[in-house]
Order: structure tokens, then sequence, then C-alpha cells
């Protein structure tokens, strides 16, 4: 068989949709350990924030102080989130440019390479809502009474797993945020700005 | 006979071809011509011709233009009989993505993907069942004598590799024009006269006019005919009978540069 014959006339619409739908499907793999750690951190990270956001979408009334100590929680799990999200938008629009050489339209492409951007933070957060849908009612029992999330906790019946939905789909679109090109700038800026102070202070003192 | 010497190329005179599939009449990019200011360029069918220009002559805004990416404030563009400047964008887009292939200098290969699934690619997105398609990117991997990595999945794999592969699924599809813009980059001299050598066989027994951006002589000196850029403007003539220029919209001048960064292929 020549290759000469492959000439290539009609590209039904429909025909690419199996197509790409494979291609998303593998994407998802991690290909190397490293690949693995940073999807393993976006899903950590988004686990973990999923509990306060939880918790803080299902109260009926959020006082300044458990608004705070909900703040204070999710402060821990930030840094990780923003050092994993990077590298995942990085590799998204290698992807999506990877894509667009191999003949697939600009929106086409952008939608098959956002599967594991999608997939790892819902992935993540849906384990942090059911976790926190599931333990809700003993931690309100076991926190002490005028316990900053204790209020919230017990003020909270009926709106459970609308809040859970909700938070899953704010942080799936907050981790994209997280790893867009302007947040990629912004943390190099921030790592540059850190290198620095690192090595004003490991530089010798004056005798 | 492979030219050998890139020296004997350059003197020769740069001559359009009779029949072009390929032709441009004095692209001009911007408005104001600070990036092209009238590129001529005719390729004929069977013929591969080498574009030799330095850096910053207006290679990578010629092959911007000639593939799509970008459009001319004016001049016209002809490919396959078809004067591509008087189309409608979608359709000027859609004949692009059918009739040309293209090779970006940044070329990406998915790493998720074997080094045949990526070749195969462009087959199965025009409705081709896997098999079949898997089964004719191997032929395009035997004729860059990468067959060995088939199965192997692109990451891990050296860039001389992957550009062959790139190369394979650029011509898997059997396109009228392959645009390719420095193939021979980062391969080693036998690999690339082999490359070059391959990529020759298939203007002559495909039929495909290939164009062949660079900026090093001795890649030029591969091909049969090669076109200097200087300045904004190519060393060739217009092909006859010229068509007439039409003035196409105005690409907005300004970040020209900034446009040619982004080493794409024709968007579908």
């Amino acid at each position: 068989m020549s290759p000469g014959n492959a000439r290539i006339e009609a590209e039904p619409e429909n025909s690419r949709v199996p197509t790409l739908l494979w291609l998303a499907w593998r994407f998802l793999p991690p290909l190397d350990r490293r690949d693995r750690r940073v999807l393993g951190c976006v899903a950590l990270a988004c686990a973990y924030l999923a509990v306060p956001l939880t918790i803080g979408l299902a109260a009926d009334h959020v006082p300044g102080v458990t608004l705070l100590s909900l703040l204070c929680l999710s402060a821990p799990a930030l840094p990780l989130w923003w050092w994993s999200a990077v590298p995942l938008g990085a590799r998204r629009r290698e992807t999506a440019l990877a894509l667009r050489q191999a003949r697939i339209n600009t929106r086409s492409a952008a939608a098959t390479s956002i599967s594991r951007q999608l997939a790892y933070p819902a992935l993540g957060a849906i384990i942090g809502t059911v976790l926190i849908l599931g333990l809700h009612r003993p931690l309100a029992h076991a926190l002490p009474r005028h316990a900053p999330l204790e209020t919230a906790l017990r003020h909270s019946e009926g709106h459970w797993l609308s809040a859970a939905a909700i938070a899953v789909v704010v942080l799936v679109a907050l981790t994209a945020a997280l790893s867009s090109e302007r947040s990629a700038e912004l943390y190099a800026r921030f790592r540059r700005f850190t290198a620095r102070l690192d090595r004003r202070e490991a530089a010798p003192q004056p005798q | 006979m492979e030219p050998r010497h890139p020296l004997g190329q350059h003197g020769r005179v740069s001559l359009p071809s009779d029949n072009p599939v390929l032709n441009a009449v004095g692209l001009k990019f911007p408005a104001d011509g600070s990036v092209l200011r009238g590129a001529h360029l005719a390729v004929g069918e069977r013929e591969a011709v080498a574009v030799l220009g330095e850096a910053g002559s207006g290679k990578s805004a010629l092959l911007a233009l000639l593939c799509g990416m970008l459009e001319p404030a004016s001049g016209s563009l002809w490919a396959n009989g078809r004067p591509l400047h008087a189309l409608p964008a979608e359709q000027r887009q859609s004949f692009f993505r059918r009739q040309f292939g293209v090779l970006p200098q940044d070329c990406r290969i998915l790493p998720e993907l074997t080094v045949a699934e990526n070749v195969a690619l462009p087959l199965r997105l025009a409705g081709m069942r896997a098999k079949q398609a898997i089964e004719r990117s191997r032929i395009w991997l035997e004729r860059f004598e990468i067959e060995d990595y088939a199965s192997s999945l692109a990451a891990g794999l050296t860039k001389p590799v992957l550009r062959r592969a790139a190369l394979a699924r650029a011509l898997v599809a059997d396109p009228v024009v392959l645009l390719a813009d420095e193939p021979l980059l980062g391969l080693a001299v036998q690999t690339a006269e082999a490359t070059a050598r391959i990529l020759r066989s298939i203007a002559v027994s495909h039929g495909t006019a290939v164009v062949v951006f660079t900026r090093d002589p001795m890649t030029a000196a591969y091909f049969s005919r090669t076109v200097k850029l200087t300045g904004g403007r190519t060393d060739a003539q217009p092909a006859s009978p010229p068509p007439v220029a039409v003035p196409l919209l105005a690409p907005g001048g300004e970040g020209a540069g900034a446009q040619l960064g982004l080493p794409l292929g024709p968007a579908r």
C-alpha cells in the first residue's frame, strides 16, 4: 500500500469526537514520577481545602471569628495548591499546542487538553467533600461548645449536598485560575524574590 | 546525485516553476511592510525548495502567511489552482487544514501517546479507523527509519526521533504542500542527509510541493532550488502569469513578532 493514496478530502466533524474523547482519556494517567507528584499534590490540596470550603458554604450564618478560623484552617494547603497548579497549567498549554500542531482547532485542543486539569482537582475535592459530609455530625459533637467551627457545623442542616457540589466546582475553577499563565508568571516572580531573600541571608556577614 | 557543497547551490538563479502548486505573489506583512515587503515564491509539483534567510529576514512571517496563520496586508496566494486570497476565511482555513502539512520549528509530539499513535493522529481525526491509521502511520515511520520506536511512548525519546516523527505526522495525510521550518535542525549529518533525501523523494513520488525554511546554507543545499529571503524580499520572480494582487484585510500591523512567536500548526 502506498502512503500516497491517503490524501484526505473530507473531514466529518462528528468523526472527530470519539478521537478527542480518546485523547482526553489518554492524557489522564501521570507520565513519570514528577508528574505523579504534581497530580497527587493538587488532588491532596483540593481535598484538604474542600473541608473548610464546604463547611463555610453549608453554614447558615458565618460569624467573623468562624470565617477567620476557616481561613486559618485553609492556609496550610494554599502553597501546595499553587505549587502544583502551576506545572499542571504548563502541561495543559504544552498539550494544547501539540494538539494544534496535529491539525486540531484551538477550541477542541483546549477542551481536550483540559481533562487532567479538571480530573485531579475534582477527584481531590470530591474526596474532601465526602469526608466532611460523613464527618460533620461527629465533628460538631466532638468540638467544644462555642468553638468557632462548632457554630458553623451546628447551623448547617440541609445545605450540605449543595455546598459540596459548589465546593467541587469552586475548587476546580480556582485551580484552573491558579494554573493560568498569569499565575505562573506571578509564581516565578515570587520564587525569584524568595531566592533573593535566601541568598541575602546566606551572604557572609562582615567581621 | 546528492548535493554535497552548499556554495554550488547558492550561485543558482531561483526560477519559478511553470505550473506552481503554491504561488505567492508580492506578499506584504504587515501593512507598512516592516517584516515582509513583496515576497514571491512559486513551487511546482514534485519540487523541493529551500527558503534561505538570516534570522529576522522574514522567514517565519512568510511561513505563517503561507500556512494561513497570518493574513497578508497585500499580495496573492494560490495553492493547487485555487486563489486562497479570494476565499472567505473559513473556507481558506479548511483548505489549509486539508491540503497543507506544517512542521513548525518548535514541533511538539504528545508524550502520552506512542510514536505510531502520534503519527496516525491526523488520520484518526479525519475519520479513519484506529487500526488502519496505525498501519498507515507505520509506513511513514519506516520511510523515516524510526519504525523501531513505533510502539514506544514519545516521552523520553530523543529530539531527532521526535523531529522525524513530527515530519511523518505532517506528511501522513498526504498534503499537497509541506511547509517545514528547519526540519533538519538538531539532526546528525547522516540523519539530516537521509531526512532531506526522504523529503525530496516524497516530493517526487507523491507530487507534494516541499518548502523548507532555513537559515543554514548546508540545509538549503540538500534541496533542488534555493530562494533567498533578505530583508523581507525574496530573490525569486513572480510566476507567470502573475495573478492580480488583491488587497486583503489588514492584519493589524503591530505585534507581528509576538504573533509569529506562536509555533502553531494551522488551526482547524
